[in-house]
């Protein structure tokens, strides 16, 4: 008997398969490299050798980070051993940015938001909203809309797009619509991924983008935002895009069908299932309420991270939730994150880089206030799109601070420059993980995110700094030198 | 060696692919084999990014994953059962095979265990984007020997 041949036939250009075996290696070359350039160059200005060694650094990582050399995690503890080692930072200041308050606060919200789940509070929420209101299938596709926008405000908006996906996929599943080919089908997953991303800009609690621009803002000037001024700087944006989100995915996405009685039922009979609120619902529901409370009228005097720690001490003390439960639902790498960006963030804005950077790079293409912040939010909203939220505050908000500086604004004011539009992905399934979810459901097709999203992602460029320019003012927040 | 094989992308439902294998079936006197292989790598993705980007715990990740692949099998059993019913019409007998796993490695022993002649693949139409953002086609081909292999675009 004849042997089977078993043959793939591979037809790429070779050294795209060259360049992909070894990809991963030869880009930590290539980030070394980079390192070993910058410190050795004799740079223009006048760059300390410190200074230098902490822009090798930054360089280093922020390359790591937009090509994921490294989990983004393992880039930021680099970052941490680099800075001691090479002489810009003594290791005890290194490791105790580590214990930053920014840090602590990003960990309290996501164990808040991992009660939201594990209670079951999150789902009962999001089905009582549907089953309320989801009747028709305009009303139906605005509730999901609304209810990603609103839940993102209290938790973090990957969550939220992970909770509420398998609803959207069984009120998909019970009408019988088509993949690829449903107007309806992927309306409700733009819905979905879009809302989710949109109302997680509104507070501090929708992501860890904004409380990691504070923590970098904090360590460099000791200057910061309340929650309250934070949600009144992002809320009338929530609003255009909320507007504007819900009419592109219309226009594009004409609803093709004349009712959602299947998906109602569905609804409905899920909601039957869930019984009586349990005594956790209730108690993570009322420590939830509480704290927010307590962050919008007490966050300064109190601290925000206290706050945050303080309710998750309670829900542990009313025995609402096992550390077991939130271990499966927190994923710790966080604190290695944040901690490892806010410290090379202190690091290249002590050192004298970020103002070097600064003079280097923005400033010479900008000539006023306002053109800087047209900049720093174009460039954060196109990362935004290719690399992690957070790689992108990581990376512009040190350089931020220096570009203010030098232009006699507020540094202050960079903060949401930098980190709201690092929010809004909204083009590519890469560009944020609802994206991704939203995609994998088999729904979607590329140029389904690919022309709304570009189209969203402009309206909310044009109206960000609109809304800078005229709204932020009001609030004392200038982004002219005042 | 007169059954025909036609394996059917996860998620996809190819009508001019599924007409021409019951077609080789009838004229071969074979049965038709159809195979929907759900690649656990495809939702696998959606959970990593949570993890690896979202910081979310590996519980959500998980959730999403079941889902999705939750949502793979329904769709291709319905799927499956269509087709069934379609070839019963035109007189040919239908075995539908619903696994998860390698596709190769799961086309290969079909292959064997059905004695297939024929194996009708769908080439999945990708956009010029997908084609750059992903690896080329050549590479998801499964290597399957010992029968013919006809490729058809799909519609």
């Amino acid at each position: 008997m004849a042997p089977e041949y078993e043959v793939v036939i591979d037809r790429r250009p070779l050294w795209v398969i060259l360049l992909g075996r070894g990809q991963q290696t030869a880009i930590v070359i290539a980030g070394a490299l980079l390192y070993w350039v910058i410190v050795s160059l004799r740079l223009p200005g006048d760059l300390t050798p410190q200074g230098q060694k902490a822009l090798g650094a930054f360089a280093l990582c922020v390359f790591y980070w937009v090509l994921n050399a490294l989990p983004l995690m393992v880039t930021s503890l680099l970052a941490i051993i680099m800075l001691p080692l090479t002489g810009v930072m003594q290791s005890s200041q290194a490791y105790a940015l580590f214990g930053n308050e920014a840090v602590f606060f990003i960990l309290g919200a996501f164990i808040l938001a991992a009660c939201l789940m594990k209670s079951g509070l999150s789902t009962r929420i999001a089905l009582s909203i549907l089953h309320r209101f989801g009747h028709t299938p305009r009303r139906l596709l605005l509730s999901i809309f609304l209810l990603n926008v609103v839940m993102a405000f209290f938790m973090s908006e990957h969550a939220v797009a992970a909770m509420n996906f398998p609803i959207v996929v069984e009120i998909v599943s019970v009408l019988g619509l088509p993949r690829q080919r449903s107007n309806y089908a992927r309306a409700l997953f733009l819905a979905m991924a879009w809302g989710s991303s949109i109302g997680g800009i509104a507070t501090l609690l929708g992501g860890a983008r904004a409380p990691l621009a504070l923590g970098i803002l904090r360590e460099a000037t000791g200057a910061s935002y309340s929650f309250l001024e934070w949600t009144l700087l992002a809320l009338p944006l929530v609003l255009v895009l909320l507007v504007g989100g819900y009419q592109i995915i219309l226009r594009f996405f004409p609803i093709e069908i004349d009712t959602v009685q299947a998906a109602d039922s569905a609804l409905n009979e899920r909601w039957m299932k869930l019984g009586r609120a349990s005594f956790q619902e209730w108690a993570v529901g009322l420590v939830m309420v509480a704290t927010f409370v307590a962050w919008l009228i007490g966050g300064e005097e109190f601290g925000l991270a206290n706050i945050a720690i303080a309710a998750v001490v309670l829900l542990f003390v009313l025995r609402v939730v096992t550390w077991r439960d939130i271990e499966r639902y927190v994923n710790w790498g966080v604190l290695l994150m944040y901690g490892g960006a806010i410290a090379l963030g202190a690091a290249i804005n002590k050192s004298g880089a970020a103002a070097w950077l600064a003079h280097m790079t923005i400033s010479q293409w900008a000539s006023s206030g306002v053109l800087v912040v047209l900049l720093t939010s174009l460039v954060s909203i196109l990362l935004t799109e290719a690399m992690s939220h957070s790689a992108v505050v990581a990376l512009l908000m040190p350089v931020s601070i220096g570009v203010a500086r030098e232009f006699g604004l507020d540094p202050r004011v960079m903060a949401p420059v930098v980190a709201l539009p690092a929010g809004l992905a909204f083009t590519l399934p890469i560009g944020t993980p609802a994206n991704a979810i939203a995609f994998s459901s088999g729904y979607l097709r590329i140029r389904d995110l690919l022309v709304p999203g570009a189209l969203l992602e402009l309206l909310a460029w044009v109206a960000f700094n609109l809304l800078a320019s005229w709204y932020w003012p009001l609030l004392g927040v200038h982004i002219r030198p005042h | 060696m007169h059954n025909v094989l036609l394996l059917i992308p996860a998620a996809r439902e190819p009508q001019r692919a599924s007409a021409a294998a019951i077609e080789l079936a009838r004229q071969r006197g074979g049965k038709l084999v159809a195979l929907v292989v759900v690649d656990p790598n495809v939702p696998s993705y959606a959970a990593s990014t949570l993890t690896d980007v979202g910081f979310m715990g590996e519980e959500v990740g998980e959730q999403v994953t079941e889902t999705i692949v939750r949502e793979y099998h329904t769709r291709s059993a319905a799927l499956l059962h269509t087709l069934a019913e379609r070839a019963k019409k035109e007189g040919v007998v239908v075995t539908p095979i619903l696994e998860e796993g390698d596709i190769g490695e799961i086309c290969r022993r079909v292959i064997r265990t059905h004695q297939i002649g024929i194996a009708v693949l769908v080439a999945e139409k990708r956009s010029w984007f997908t084609r750059f953002l992903s690896r080329s086609a050549a590479v998801q081909l499964p290597a399957l020997s010992g029968c013919e292999v006809r490729v058809m675009e799909e519609d």
